[in-house]
């Protein structure tokens, strides 16, 4: 069965929605950020995937990171905006899983785990991206 | 010559081997970071004035590390997708390169290191046709 990108990216958004900031820029959707108002943007980068095993019904591995710019208020401190960015992770701990519309299981990966940048400032942006490393296990259909 | 010398000699193959092994998979990773992998699906640099990308240096600091990195004041931000106003997409405006490169290449790892032992057991040695860089048995 081959692993939609996109099924993938609904499950682990859905995963740590309950921890993000009202404002969303989904991926590939119309956003016009608001000053003053914390936003995240979305993105997936699906890695090319490999067959592990035979060529029929072989283990198929698909690897991606999914990725959050969480864009917060800058000059309130590190504090609060830190607390958000760790309530994310805590959502998202390594070896869980989430599961996709299509039944297939995201696993969080362990080597590299979840993590988050430093928080830089831009112009009136307090911004820091979280990285979720997943891995998805499927079997070849040919 | 004597078992223990051949021995000692086996050995320092292996250690030759381990080596070039090492370099093999570093040289690999600096490439998907500067110009894209498809085994990493990194997308590399994005390119403009070209400045960046070749600012990727890899080097050996000692015998058992590699660091890949750059002195380019910029190159975080254009890892990690965010420009002067937020979000950012690199490498839109030609369609070369992109953000992530070093974390979907940490990402990546186990592959690259997969593919290399792929290309030793295929008989290619640790040629690199990227580098140039050849290994020991050459193929």
């Amino acid at each position: 069965m081959a692993v939609d990108a996109d099924q993938v990216k609904m499950a682990l958004r859905n995963r740590v929605l309950s921890a993000l900031p009202a404002s969303r820029a989904w991926e590939n959707d119309t956003y016009t950020p608001t000053p003053g108002t914390p936003y995240v943007a979305e993105s997936i980068e699906p890695q090319p995937g490999a067959l592990l095993g035979l060529t029929s019904g072989g283990l198929v591995e698909d690897e991606g990171i999914y990725t959050l710019t969480w864009c917060d208020r800058a000059r309130q401190g590190t504090v609060a905006f830190s607390a958000s960015l760790t309530a994310v992770l805590a959502l998202v701990p390594p070896g869980s899983f989430v599961t996709t519309t299509g039944g297939q299981v995201v696993r969080i990966k362990a080597s590299p785990k979840p993590s988050r940048t430093k928080i830089v400032e831009r112009d009136d942006w307090a911004i820091s991206v979280i990285r979720i490393p997943y891995r998805v296990h499927s079997y070849n259909s040919q | 010559m004597s078992a223990e010398d051949e021995m000692r000699r086996e050995f320092v193959r292996l250690e030759a081997m381990s080596m070039e092994f090492f370099v093999a998979v570093a040289i690999e990773a600096h490439h998907g970071i500067q110009f894209g992998s498809e085994i990493t699906g990194a997308p590399g640099q994005p390119v403009d004035l070209d400045h960046l990308r070749p600012s990727w240096q890899l080097s050996f600091p000692t015998p058992t590390l590699a660091a890949i990195d750059t002195n380019v004041a910029y190159a975080e931000a254009v890892e990690d997708g965010v420009g002067p106003h937020g979000p950012v997409v690199y490498g839109a405006k030609n369609g070369i390169g992109g953000s992530h490169s070093v974390a979907l290449t940490e990402a990546g790892m186990p592959r690259i290191v997969a593919v290399v032992t792929e290309r030793v057991i295929a008989g290619q040695g640790f040629t690199n046709e990227r580098s140039g860089f050849s290994g020991e048995d050459g193929g």
